[in-house]
């Protein structure tokens, strides 16, 4: 069983508190940074080591998004599911809209598999989507995907 | 001796039916049957003995060609960018095509869109859906593609070629520019040479639905981009007639007469005599600009009403609007079983919608809803009618539904996580490459 909330605004404000509404003016890596430098991604995302490939998050998401009010994603994860190693919880975000965390999904070895097939609302035009995942025993992992979204459609 | 010669004569005129039907038997049907890729100069004759197998954009499809034959449906997996091949009696995919873009250029990945099988079933392409030019060819005898190419051509930039339309007597197919918000163009290729040979400049911008009419005298076209409305263009000269604005135009179709060039737009659905390119009536209908099938006789059209989770029901001889049929979210289009036309599936695309219905179209009712993945956009069924993929572009995976039975409350279910894409959006039957083989 796991618990997946979209973030409310009061939620929100807890969470950056420290930040303030500053946040969504940072671009996302300074973010990160003021997090304490505790976000590991993959040195070399063609050859993922053992340890990166069971903790960096499976992200699908299109390249171009036709509809940003309803941009579907899909977060997978190869990692196991124990007692005592298991993903606590994956986390999506987007620094070029004005609601910075687009939600996030609390697991416990009970859930079986990490895995969130959503759909997120995206502002328009270029933006990068970051999902972050946290390991039990090894800390928060991050990974990036750049979207466009694009009006009109069929 | 009377009696003998009225026996015999009997017995000659008996034999002689018997061996005519035989001979009309055996005489192999030249419209529609051959398959094979097109070649340039074709006659008119050679060109309309090719099988027909493309239903969009174009009224004809010869399904009694492939009936029985052995088949696959092809997934344009827009998002990822592949296409799937699903082998339907085993319920899966078993091959995925990888979709390139040309060396040189940084698009964004994908955008492969729609399937559109080239006359003749050797070869379809994929067309385009995001902010390139690109095309794919596939060669279905080997399920590769073989070629990928861009339409902009003449200084003329394309963007976004998304809906192919067939000419009927020559190698020739045209295709719009959706996304482009000042400029409209139809780009012409051609079914022989598989490449664009033209290009046409339009008064109105993001071309849509493109369709020759049946004599392939002119094009009509839907612009999607403001000021909406439709072109007309005259093949011969490749110039445009004239353009109409039509307030919240979208969609386009073609009776299967070819008399009207129907546009689904914002409150009506808005008919133009082909012939005159004049505009004949304005259908008032809830919400509009969804998609158009028409009954194979041509009595009845069933127009997608989006806003108004709909479809219209139009009677083609008054050119009224008969009966709304509640469906679901963002309803879009119907799809004929082409084993029994009576009864089709209709697509809800929304976001939020995960049900296609199924549509009574002798009593025009909704029969019920099948639970599909999220999304559903396109739907294709085999010829013999047995089976049916809709494509879930808000998932990674389709659904495969199985259609046999005669009474359409069984149809079900088979699997909703047949192995796609993200975005996955047009589906097509094709005949499978030991098929085609055989034939060819």
């Amino acid at each position: 069983m796991h618990l997946c909330n979209e973030v409310t605004r009061r939620q929100f404000v807890r969470t950056v508190a420290v930040g303030g509404a500053a946040i969504s003016l940072l671009p996302a890596t300074s973010w990160f940074d003021a997090q304490g430098g505790v976000f590991q991604s993959a040195k070399d995302p063609e050859n993922l080591t053992d340890l990166e490939r069971i903790h960096i998050p499976k992200v699908t998401l299109p390249p171009v998004v036709e509809d940003g009010t309803q941009a579907s994603i899909i977060v997978a994860m190869d990692h196991p599911m124990e007692a005592d190693h298991y993903i606590k919880s994956i986390q999506i975000l987007n620094f070029s809209d004005p609601v910075v965390i687009k939600g996030q999904c609390f697991f416990t070895p009970l859930s079986g598999e990490a895995y969130i097939g959503t759909q997120i609302r995206l502002a328009g035009g270029e933006g990068q989507v970051w999902v972050v995942a946290e390991c039990s025993q090894h800390g928060k992992w991050v990974v990036s995907k750049s979207v466009k979204v694009a009006a009109g459609g069929c | 001796m009377r009696t003998k010669l009225i026996f015999f004569t009997a017995i000659a005129v008996m034999g002689g039916l018997i061996m005519g039907c035989t001979l009309m038997q055996s005489k192999p049907a030249s419209k529609g049957t051959k398959f094979g890729a097109p070649t340039e100069g074709m006659s008119t004759e050679e060109y309309q003995s090719l099988v027909f197998l493309d239903p969009q954009n174009t009224i004809r499809s010869d399904w009694h060609a492939v009936k029985g034959m052995d088949g696959n449906f092809l997934i344009d997996n827009q998002g990822e960018p592949t296409v799937s091949v699903v082998d339907y009696n085993k319920g899966e995919t078993i091959k995925k095509i990888k979709m390139m873009d040309p060396e040189g250029t940084s698009f964004k990945p994908g955008g492969n869109h729609h399937i559109f099988v080239i006359p003749g079933a050797r070869y379809a392409w994929s067309s385009q859906r995001y902010e390139k030019d690109v095309f794919w060819t596939i060669d279905l005898s080997t399920q590769e593609v073989v070629d990928t190419f861009r339409l902009s051509m003449n200084g003329k930039t394309v963007v976004a070629p998304l809906h192919v339309g067939f000419a009927y007597t020559q190698p020739l197919a045209v295709v719009g520019n959706i996304l482009d918000k000042k400029k409209g163009y139809l780009t012409l290729l051609s079914t022989a040479t598989r490449r664009p040979v033209d290009i046409i400049e339009l008064s109105c911008p993001g071309a849509r639905d493109a369709m020759f009419t049946l004599d392939d005298s002119k094009i009509f076209t839907t612009c999607q981009q403001e000021p909406k409305g439709i072109s007309i263009v005259d093949v011969k000269t490749r110039k445009e007639i004239k353009m109409v604005p039509i307030k919240g135009g979208r969609a386009g179709g073609m009776t299967p007469d070819g008399k009207y060039f129907m546009v689904g737009a914002k409150g009506a659905v808005v008919l133009f005599d082909t012939a005159t390119g004049d505009q004949v009536k304005s259908i008032k209908v809830p919400g509009g600009g969804g998609n158009f099938t028409c009954l194979p006789d041509g009595s009845k059209c069933y127009a997608g009403l989006r806003k108004a989770n709909a479809v219209g029901v139009l009677d083609m001889a008054k050119l009224e609007l008969m009966t709304t049929i509640e469906t679901g979210p963002n309803a879009n289009r119907l799809y004929l079983n082409p084993a029994n036309t009576r009864y089709g599936l209709f697509t809800n695309e929304s976001g939020k919608s995960e049900t296609v219905s199924i549509i009574d179209t002798q009593n025009d009712v909704k029969v019920k809803d099948i639970i599909t993945g999220l999304g559903p956009h396109n739907v294709a069924f085999n010829p013999d009618g047995t089976a049916a993929v809709v494509s879930t572009k808000k998932e990674d995976v389709a659904t495969l539904i199985d259609t046999s039975s005669a009474n359409p409350a069984d149809w079900d279910v088979i699997t909703t996580e047949l192995a796609s894409g993200i975005q996955n959006n047009g589906v097509r039957w094709v005949p499978s490459p030991e098929a085609l083989k055989k034939v060819l």
